[in-house]
């Protein structure tokens, strides 16, 4: 059985992404909007993470390919359309941890595992909330950096 | 009656369910009688958000003081401290801007007002043609008339089709919209003071109503003194005058009441006092909040907010065992942590009990500014006008019509842009053309260096229009004097949704004009045009304008079709609805359960409480409310800025009594003036000892933002709790900040909001403190308010004395009812 692995994907995906809300937070500080709820929501991917260190204990060690992770966030783009890239990749990152879930809950319900089908539940749900988020910023903030901001910076092409 | 020392005045005790007695307040220029008077001229008083009717004095032209109404319905003749003696002082005052000013090598000189918008226009016709209508942003108050922000708020979106608009009202009252759409679906107040008159209990929620609304709580203290007394549960911080009163006193720490209101749901639920009935008839989401709360048992919230678990038992026993509990809401949950989840919660507790629609049963979520609700109601804020929803095309296409105008022209592609995001805008040279109209955000929103440094720099060009030259308007490119109350006429709403018109009493001086005017002039001089290429605003007074306005909310819940300038002449104000179905208006909103939640009607899809992401359309629609309110939940979170080892106190910001926000009008009255000359910091008793500060002491309060040197009162609030007042700033010493000795309390401020109504946060943040050197006597903070100082300290009392004498007619006629029922 392979859902060993999918939890540690699930795990370090979380993981990533909560890293990446605390880079982009930090990095767009003065923007306390983004900074403040990327705390926040950087602490609902923590919490995940320690709510499936148990059922990752109890399915055991699985694989862990390399080729099956996606790639952190290393630092924060500079200026509005810095910010409007890096919240794309939240974005990003927020869709594949939200279809992790999908995949694992969809296993627990083959498997009858009402506890990993109860916590997928919940957490999926915050990680909707996370998207949903980036989305709303996005559609806010785009119009004023694409038709007002300045000129992109070397560091936005990353 | 002195109503300095005695600021409620005479009380009139009364029984539960009978009507208020009427005690009709009258100050005037002391060196004048009663016979000098010329002619009284009605209107509503604006120096507070209770919206009071007045009629004011005119003698020789000038106004010379006030006199309250008895006929109306909001204060049956009474009036406030404020109002009283700040209503008028200031209009004779000689520092008043009489002509346009304009930024010459640094200066601002003099100018005609033709060279002035010339200047405004020349800048904002050429950044609309390199840079579109994204260049400029328009922050506006809670203190003009309907009709003007109605004015700004067309030219804003329908002319230059911005929508980086917002008010001061962002600080003040977004948050009791924002709580209000969340829950009902629209923004509209359920209660109505009146409620006052038939509650058995009264919740007050961060609401310091005895002095920010102190005719209303004369209002509750004729109950409090009657024959059946009401419970008073207050949640509040402070040992305010209201928590004097209280049978429950909830001293939570700041930034803790969520987790009290959880709290609060969660015994209603457990203890079976919820109307399962109303619940399931007129709620949805009862399982989710049900899910949310359970965690926070008395003694779970009791440890996070620092108070006894017994206490919270008995605050949602008297909510759960009593029929008619009336709540207030205002700056305690509204600048505080979570403001709009908490601020739901006190509209799920109503909901959960059924408490709604009904006497002495209602919900005020409080507003901070005079017409403030007329800045939500028009979309001077950013709203889309007459409660439309911005996500909803067919809104957009109807305001469209309205205006004759291509519905892409105004933007609605997101929510509007909120105030501190104005000055991120700003501060970045993003907005590049900004126009302040009636505030002061120096010294008002949080983090004042960075509000300075971001006006003051050369990326954007400032416009300030204004009575006097503010600490805001020092930084301006283009200073443009305006018309202040009694200088010209319109309308204004309060709280409790009631429409007074204001007359005009006397001319402005000099060459100062009515803010309509200056709005008007603006959109004639740039051209802007329908789509037939007829001009935009055609409007030459308020009161066209208020026509429009009319046909702008009829169907809407603000629907004002049954009022005009006539109707509202010489009786009492009146509260909307007003049509054809409601023609004398409307107590109270939602007495047959039915909200305005359905999708293709809402003000609002919604938002997610913690984050404030939108909620779509089609996900609105799958809940299908239909009619049904939300009982929208959201776990406690920690406040932005917490206590630690470098500032290990809490700062918390408010008001006292005797003045409003930056004090240009109540600084200018000398009863006022006196009363509380200067700015404070109020600390506990404990934290004062640990600190070895006395009474008086300069003391140094400092936060990561910046510090500001002041006396220290050593006051009766909770240890680890410390206070300093806004009002303070630097414009009566001639100067637009610190200089060296800083006293505004934002330079202290986080720059930090509420997700969903985007209120910044001046309640929440860390600061520490220190002594400077020994005080040359008591600290000038108040002694008759929530500044009191601690048992023992011996501080002269606050008085008037002879120039504050107030005349107090009491049952002066019978009460005003509504309608003359």
């Amino acid at each position: 059985m392979q859902l060993a692995t999918y939890l540690g994907l699930l795990s370090r995906s979380e993981e990533t992404l909560g890293a990446a809300f605390d880079t982009i937070g930090q990095g767009h500080s003065r923007d306390a909007g983004i900074y403040f709820i990327c705390r926040l929501l950087s602490g609902q991917c923590a919490e995940h993470v320690a709510d499936l260190a148990p059922v990752c204990d109890r399915y055991g060690p699985g694989g862990d390919p390399e080729r099956l992770h996606v790639p952190g966030v290393p630092e924060a783009r500079d200026g509005e359309l810095g910010l409007l890239r890096d919240l794309q990749e939240l974005h990003t990152l927020a869709t594949f941890v939200g279809s992790t879930w999908l995949v694992v809950s969809q296993t627990a319900q083959g498997l009858r595992d009402d506890e990993l089908l109860a916590l997928a539940k919940r957490c999926s749900a915050q990680t909707t909330g996370q998207v949903t988020w980036a989305q709303s910023q996005l559609k806010s903030i785009a119009p004023q950096a694409l038709i007002i901001g300045s000129a992109p910076q070397a560091s936005v092409t990353g | 009656m002195d109503r300095i020392a005695d600021i409620w005045g005479t009380r009139t005790p009364h029984a539960i369910d009978t009507p208020w007695p009427v005690r009709i307040d009258t100050h005037l220029d002391p060196a004048l009688g009663a016979g000098d008077v010329d002619r009284w001229v009605q209107a509503g008083c604006v120096l507070c958000s209770n919206g009071c009717a007045v009629d004011i004095a005119v003698k020789d032209g000038e106004m010379v003081g006030v006199r309250g109404r008895g006929v109306d319905l909001v204060n049956h003749g009474r009036l406030g401290p404020k109002g009283l003696y700040g209503s008028w002082n200031w209009s004779r005052s000689g520092d008043r801007l009489t002509r346009p000013l304009v930024r010459e090598g640094g200066q601002l000189v003099e100018t005609d007002w033709d060279t002035a918008m010339g200047r405004v226009v020349e800048n904002s016709q050429r950044l609309l043609e390199e840079k579109g209508p994204l260049s400029h942003g328009f922050y506006t108050t809670g203190q003009l008339f309907l009709e003007e922000y109605y004015a700004l708020a067309v030219l804003g979106k329908a002319g230059v089709g911005t929508p980086h608009m917002d008010g001061n009202t962002r600080l003040c009252t977004a948050t009791a919209g924002a709580a209000l759409k969340e829950t009902f679906g629209s923004d509209g107040q359920p209660g109505s003071y009146a409620d006052i008159e038939s509650a058995q209990a009264i919740f007050l929620y961060g609401h310091n109503m005895a002095e920010t609304q102190t005719v209303l709580w004369m209002r509750v203290l004729d109950r409090l003194h009657g024959p059946d007394r009401p419970a008073i549960v207050c949640m509040d911080p402070r040992l305010t005058p209201v928590a004097r009163e209280a049978d429950v006193h909830l001293a939570v720490r700041p930034g803790t009441n969520q987790a009290a209101m959880n709290a609060l749901i969660r015994e209603v639920i457990h203890r079976g006092w919820v109307d399962e009935e109303y619940v399931a008839a007129h709620t949805i989401m009862f399982d989710e909040l049900a899910q949310i709360v359970e965690p926070y048992t008395p003694q779970h919230a009791g440890e996070i907010c620092d108070v006894d678990p017994a206490d919270l038992e008995r605050a949602a026993e008297v909510f759960g065992t009593t029929d008619r509990v009336l709540s207030t809401v205002l700056q305690g949950f509204y600048q505080s942590n979570q403001a709009t989840a908490a601020s739901c919660q006190v509209n799920n507790l109503h909901l959960l009990r059924g408490m709604l629609g009904r006497p002495g049963a209602g919900i005020l979520q409080m507003n901070g500014q005079p017409t403030a609700q007329n800045t939500r109601e028009t979309g001077a804020d950013g709203d889309m006008s007459g409660f439309r929803n911005w996500g909803n095309p067919a809104h957009i296409e109807q305001l469209a019509e309205l205006w004759n105008v291509e519905p892409e022209v105004i933007p609605h592609w997101a929510p509007p842009t909120h105030a501190s995001q104005l000055f991120r805008y700003v501060e970045e040279g993003s907005i590049e053309f900004f126009w302040i109209s009636g505030t002061n955000p120096v010294v008002s929103m949080p983090d004042s260096g960075r509000i300075r440094r971001a006006l003051a720099g050369e990326q954007t060009f400032v416009v300030v229009q204004d009575v006097f030259l503010t600490e805001t308007a020092r930084l301006a490119d283009v200073v443009l004097p305006a018309a202040g109350w009694g200088e010209k006429t319109g309308t204004m709403t309060n709280v409790n949704r009631t429409v007074h018109l204001c007359d005009k009493a006397v001319e402005p001086p000099g060459e100062a004009k009515p803010d309509l005017d200056i709005f008007l002039d603006y959109a004639r001089r740039m051209g802007f045009t329908d789509r037939d290429g007829a001009p935009l605003l055609t409007w030459t007074s308020p009161e066209e304008v208020f026509e429009a306005w009319k046909e702008c909310t009829r169907g809407r819940p603000c629907d004002y079709t049954g009022l005009s300038y006539d109707r509202l002449r010489g009786g009492s104000g009146i509260p909307w609805p007003v049509n054809d179905e409601h023609p004398d208006g409307t107590q109270r909103l939602y007495e047959d359960g039915v909200f305005p939640t359905e999708t293709d009607y809402a003000e609002t899809y919604g938002q997610d409480l913690l984050t404030g992401a939108s909620v779509s359309e089609q996900e609105h629609r799958a809940m299908n409310p239909a009619g049904r309110a939300m009982l929208k939940g959201a776990p406690y979170v920690p406040a932005h800025e917490e206590p630690d080892d470098e500032y290990p106190l809490r700062l918390t910001t408010g008001r006292t009594v005797y003045h409003f926000h930056t004090r240009t009008k109540t600084a200018r009255a000398e009863q006022l003036r006196k009363a509380a000359p200067e700015a404070w910091v109020e600390l506990s008793v404990a934290d004062a000892g640990d600190l070895g500060i006395a009474e008086g002491d300069l003391v140094r309060v400092e936060s990561r933002r910046g510090a500001i040197e002041v006396p220290a009162r050593i006051g009766q609030g909770r240890t680890g709790v410390v206070f300093v007042p806004f009002h303070f700033g630097y414009w009566d010493e001639d100067r637009s900040g610190p200089d060296g000795r800083a006293r505004a309390a934002n330079e202290l401020t986080l720059t930090s909001w509420d997700p969903v109504s985007r209120q910044p946060q001046v309640k929440n943040a860390s600061v520490r403190v220190t002594r400077v050197s020994a005080g040359t006597g008591p600290s000038p903070a108040p002694t008759t308010t929530a500044s009191a100082p601690a048992p023992g300290i011996e501080v002269p009392a606050t008085v008037g004395g002879p120039e504050a004498g107030v005349d107090e007619q009491v049952d002066a006629h019978e009460p005003p009812t509504l309608g003359g029922e």
